[in-house]
């Protein structure tokens, strides 16, 4: 990961954001959001060795995949859901932040439902 | 003179022949009593034992095969049988670190909303639950197995070993041991069949809800379960072997002067052979007391192999489990590091009531052997 050139982009775009006028806020947004997906772009070529290894960790033996893929899932999801929620609460709507977190959080428990019926399955085989 | 002659070689082919039929006679009976001993024991062994024990080429009634037992091989074969069975807690290890790595990803990224985070957490450890599962389940059955099987052993070993130690001339002894042994039969199968299981699987339970709702705490619970359990135990084992070993003691004395006794009388009332008759008797006493320590070693040394295997299991996941915790601690995921404890005390329950019994039978064989050995 380049992480010096991540930096310096970082800091090029807030010494932009500054230098645009203070009633364009608009633009201000825009900017933020795109240097922000260009920084993650950046840094999830790295984050995919990491996830590689947690994957060949898991993967030993005879595990379900399952497991694996649906916490990664729920990992990317709530990624999103943060950074949604928190460029709608930098412009100032709160509430359409709060959504997004509410609607994050519903898509979290989709994604987790085989993993709670494998756990209430655990429980069964535990209780019976 | 023919009829001198035929009295003569005719006595003569009595002194000759009649010690070697005697002999021989003696000898196929001990063949036939070592053969049956060896049978009884042997079926009631469960297979994996068994063989372990025809590997290490120890027969019940071989003292040979005891004695000469190589410790270093021995202690080879452990260890290689605890690599072997390390492998599978470690991958579940491997599997519990990758979901604490995600975890702290998770961290990591959102450092904002703490709602999200929570509810990622509690998925996380959801999935550590459902990896180790199959762990758990697969170790509360050796131990109810392992359990089982000593059961199934002593009901079979006991009377074997009673009768050998009657043999030998310590009728009192024996009914002590049989006695005492076989309330730790009743006691092993109640446990197996309806304190085991049930115990170790709501404990678990309970840990497995608790982690859906952090607010809901049972680590104390669960940690006074557990000393609880050990000084129950410990209390148990302290009357038992108490008792036994007073019990022995006394039964001992009966029988040394039940010994002294038949021999005072057989030396003092046989006339001419009465001294031979007591020696003979001193001779079988020593012969039977041969068996008695060949038979008592190898009950032993079964009780202790199938409590191995279990036990083995059930250290290889603690210590697991433990490096899990510590790595889990390191991250600052105290729910599963509270999952994790939990789960280490239930084992540690497991454990302690798995050494209890085997040690009951185990101190309760060699407390009977080492008072007979004590002289008489």
């Amino acid at each position: 990961m380049d992480i010096i050139g991540i930096c310096a982009f970082a800091l090029t775009a807030v010494f932009v954001c500054k230098s645009v006028e203070s009633d364009a806020r608009e633009i201000k947004l825009l900017l933020v959001t795109v240097a922000a997906v260009i920084i993650f772009v950046k840094a999830a070529g790295s984050l995919g060795s990491i996830f590689a290894e947690i994957r060949s960790l898991f993967y030993e033996g005879d595990a379900d995949p399952q497991y694996v893929r649906i916490l990664l899932k729920a990992l990317g999801i709530c990624y999103l859901t943060d950074f949604a929620s928190g460029i709608c609460r930098d412009s100032g709507e709160n509430t359409l932040a709060s959504q997004t977190l509410m609607a994050g959080k519903t898509a979290l428990l989709i994604t987790s439902l085989p993993m709670l019926e494998a756990l209430i399955g655990v429980i069964k085989t535990l209780l019976v | 003179m023919k009829n001198i002659l035929t009295v003569i070689i005719t006595f003569l082919m009595v002194i000759v022949f009649c010690p070697h039929v005697y002999a021989e006679m003696n000898n196929r009976q001990l063949d036939d009593l070592k053969y049956k001993i060896e049978e009884r024991i042997s079926s009631a062994l469960d297979d994996d034992t068994e063989s372990e024990l025809r590997d290490a080429g120890i027969t019940p009634t071989d003292i040979d095969s005891l004695t000469g037992l190589d410790q270093r091989s021995f202690f080879a074969s452990l260890w290689d049988k605890f690599t072997e069975m390390l492998t599978k807690p470690l991958v579940m290890l491997g599997r519990i670190l990758a979901v604490s790595l995600i975890y702290s990803a998770m961290n990591m990224l959102c450092t904002e909303n703490s709602e999200l985070t929570d509810v990622f957490g509690t998925l996380c450890v959801i999935c550590v639950v459902t990896v180790m599962a199959e762990s758990l389940s697969d170790s509360f059955e050796r131990l109810q197995n392992s359990v089982n099987s000593i059961n199934t052993f002593m009901i079979s070993y006991i009377p074997i070993f009673s009768a050998v130690t009657t043999a030998g001339g310590h009728a009192a002894t024996a009914g002590v041991y049989s006695a005492s042994t076989l309330l730790v039969c009743e006691a092993a199968e109640l446990i197996s069949s309806k304190l085991l299981i049930p115990l170790l699987s709501t404990i678990t339970a309970l840990a497995v809800v608790s982690v859906t709702d952090p607010k809901l705490k049972i680590s104390g619970f669960t940690d006074a379960l557990r000393k609880l359990t050990t000084w129950l135990l410990s209390t148990v084992m302290l009357v038992f072997v108490g008792l036994l070993t007073i019990q022995g003691v006394t039964g001992k004395a009966a029988d040394d002067l039940v010994s002294r006794t038949l021999r005072f009388t057989a030396s003092s009332f046989i006339p001419v052979i009465g001294s031979s008759v007591s020696d003979a008797f001193l001779a079988v006493k020593s012969g039977a007391g041969v068996i008695k320590a060949a038979v008592g070693g190898f009950g032993m040394i079964a009780v202790f192999l199938i409590a191995l295997r279990p036990f083995m299991l059930i250290i290889s996941m603690k210590l697991t489990i433990w490096a899990g915790r510590i790595a889990n601690e390191l991250l600052g995921i105290q729910r599963t590091a509270e999952f994790l404890k939990n789960i280490n005390s239930v084992l540690s329950i497991g454990l302690s009531i798995l050494i209890a019994i085997t040690a009951a039978f185990l101190i309760a064989t060699a407390a009977l052997m080492a008072v007979m050995t004590g002289g008489g």
